[in-house]
């Protein structure tokens, strides 16, 4: 009989022998579906989603009825995370939304122009802190009860022979601003006014930095996200990219790896034209997480011999594909982007219309 | 499917496409919005349910809709099967990433017609911030629509056309207003490409 204890030992050890680029036994599987899971278990979104506890459990629960899986990437969610990395309103199942609606991020001027004033005047800290709460209604109290039911949570999904991969989230300035301005206005900000956006950004980031080195001393988790979604390369030229993104990531990944912490690159829509430049971050050591819109074929080609790849079983065939079609794709996945260097999991997030059957069919492919 | 950035007239064009092929042209017509009630959905339109699909969904930008998009365009055609369903798409994705979803899994659809709106207000902006997305837009669009030249310069119209023309050379271009509506020889034309 095989402990808890031993399986989770096993099963890390497959997670970071991929990480490393190297051959484990089988491919692991780490998959995420947090909306998913609750509507699975179908208990009410309204009650979970801003409860972390509840959340954890219902994540156990789903993913241990769905197939035997090496690791999760999020062990508990908290709503509040998005409010957190996009300063932005929330609509909130039970309270804008019907009970089991999914929550949305809701995108508006919530951040002015004068902000990025006040940013390069008076520090990032200080914006943030008086933006959580009084354009947040005290988001920090909201976020830090998340953060301090992590270590339950986590050991909760270890003492089940469960690898609680990536706990947390963190992301460069560009996305926050995007999210606080709206992207709309956004772009017209890095048209109009450029040099203070970067100006603003340059003072941000040590505060970002500073906060990621924080989680991971606390945590101490294996990996963390380091997201990417509206600084997606199909989203702005080469030559902002370079100026607004790319420098950025550098910065905060080097950060995290530093601390010992495996960064995954959680990056939504297409950054094909990019991934070239991703061979300039730590060899070995960070995750590429694209969500099924990145050509995960190219990304294995140039970036195989440098970064783990982890995905990307895309949304849609989850929502509406049959079981033999999800199949087919994992194992090719399996076969081409593995078996070296390569974590089978979602693209982005399993959606929460996904039929359960295919998920089953995702985590039960790694077996052949 | 009305593809176009953030803000360019989508659901402005819908409103008063909608309208048209309504009280004009007697079809049932079904809309698919990014933000519920927006169009205005009222008695003379099929489904008062108002189906809707948003531009960004959870916290992702668009990869988790096409499955949600697909699944309510298949349920609109079991329920009303209407002469037209109208797309307002996500402002942040290329029509193909949608269209792929919809050909593959889609049911009782005859023909998909996609336009554009381009915002000819912000044409210089976004051409040289995001010009990979704007470009892709138009030349994937079966007709462009330039609106808002009432606030942009004649400069960016011609630069506009003429990239249009660059990129999509099979594709029509209408310059358009949509503010007071859209003139009725425009909407005759759109469905002369339509039914084409
Ligand atoms: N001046 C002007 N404003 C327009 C025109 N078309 C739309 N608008 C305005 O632009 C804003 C955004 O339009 P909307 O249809 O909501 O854009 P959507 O985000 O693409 O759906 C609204 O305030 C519209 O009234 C136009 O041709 N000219
Ligand atoms: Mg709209």
């Amino acid at each position: 009989m095989v402990t808890a204890r031993e399986l989770y030992e096993e099963r890390l050890n497959r997670i970071k022998t991929a990480v490393a680029l190297g051959k484990p036994d089988r491919v692991p599987v780490v998959p995420m579906g947090d909306s998913f899971y609750l509507k699975y278990l179908r208990v009410k979104l309204a009650d979970s989603c801003t409860n972390p506890k509840l959340f954890n459990e219902a994540i156990l629960k789903a993913v241990t009825s769905l197939g035997e899986v090496d690791g999760i990437q999020h062990p508990s969610f908290s709503v509040y995370l998005l409010s957190v990395l996009w300063i932005s309103e929330l609509k909130i199942p039970g309270r804008d939304l019907p009970e089991d609606d999914l929550w949305q991020v809701d995108e508006k001027e919530l951040m002015t122009v004068e902000d990025y004033d006040t940013i390069i005047n008076q520090g990032y800290k200080k914006f943030l802190d008086d933006y959580y709460m009084h354009r947040l209604d005290n988001l920090n109290a909201k976020f830090q009860q998340f953060v301090e039911s992590l270590p339950d949570a986590i050991k909760a999904t270890q003492d089940m022979g469960i690898v609680p991969f990536s706990p947390g989230i963190t992301t460069i300035p560009y996305e926050v601003f995007c999210g606080g301005r709206s992207m709309s206005e956004f772009l017209k900000d890095l048209f109009r006014i450029p040099d203070k956006v970067q100006a603003a950004m340059d003072v941000a980031i040590e505060d970002i930095v500073e906060s990621a080195r924080q989680f991971c001393r606390a945590i101490k988790p294996i990996a963390t996200w380091v997201g990417g979604w509206r600084s997606a390369s199909e989203f702005l030229s080469p030559r902002l990219w370079q100026r607004f993104v790319f420098p950025y990531y550098k910065k905060l990944v080097q950060a995290v790896v530093d601390e010992g912490v495996i960064a995954v690159l959680h990056f939504d829509s297409n950054w094909t034209r990019d991934l070239e430049y991703l061979r300039e971050l730590p060899k070995g050591k960070c995750v590429f997480s694209p969500d099924g819109t990145t050509d995960i074929f190219k990304a294995k080609e140039i970036l195989g011999d440098h970064l783990c790849i982890m995905g990307d079983v895309p949304a849609a065939l989850l929502s509406l594909g049959t079981p033999d079609e999800v199949h087919n794709y994992c194992r090719r996945l399996i076969e081409n982007i593995g078996p070296s260097g390569f974590i089978l999991a979602q693209g982005c997030d399993i959606p929460p219309n996904a039929k359960p059957e295919n998920v089953k069919a995702m985590i039960e492919s790694v077996k052949g | 499917m009305v593809s176009g950035f953030l803000g360019s007239g989508k659901t402005t064009f819908i409103r008063h496409l909608a309208g048209y092929l309504v009280v004009q042209k007697e079809q049932r017509v079904v809309i698919i919005e990014n933000e519920a009630g927006e169009v205005g959905i009222d008695d003379r339109f099929l489904a008062r349910e108002g189906f809707q699909v948003r531009e960004i969904y959870g916290g992702c930008i668009c990869c988790q809709l096409t499955g949600e998009l697909t699944l309510a365009v298949n349920q609109i055609a079991e329920r009303f099967n209407p002469d037209w369903l109208i797309i307002e798409a996500t402002g942040i994705a290329r029509p193909s990433t949608i269209l792929n979803t919809l050909r593959k899994y889609g049911k009782g659809i005859d023909n998909i017609f996609t336009l554009v709106i381009a915002d000819t207000g912000r044409w210089e902006e976004l051409s040289e911030i995001m010009p990979e997305l704007i470009f892709a837009q138009i030349a994937e669009a079966d007709l462009v629509i330039a609106g808002k030249i009432d606030e942009a310069s004649e400069s960016a119209l011609q630069s506009l056309m003429a990239k249009a023309k660059e990129i999509n050379p099979r594709a029509e271009v209408l310059p358009a207003s949509l503010i007071k509506g859209i003139e009725e020889p425009v909407l005759r034309r759109l469905l002369q490409h339509a039914y084409a």
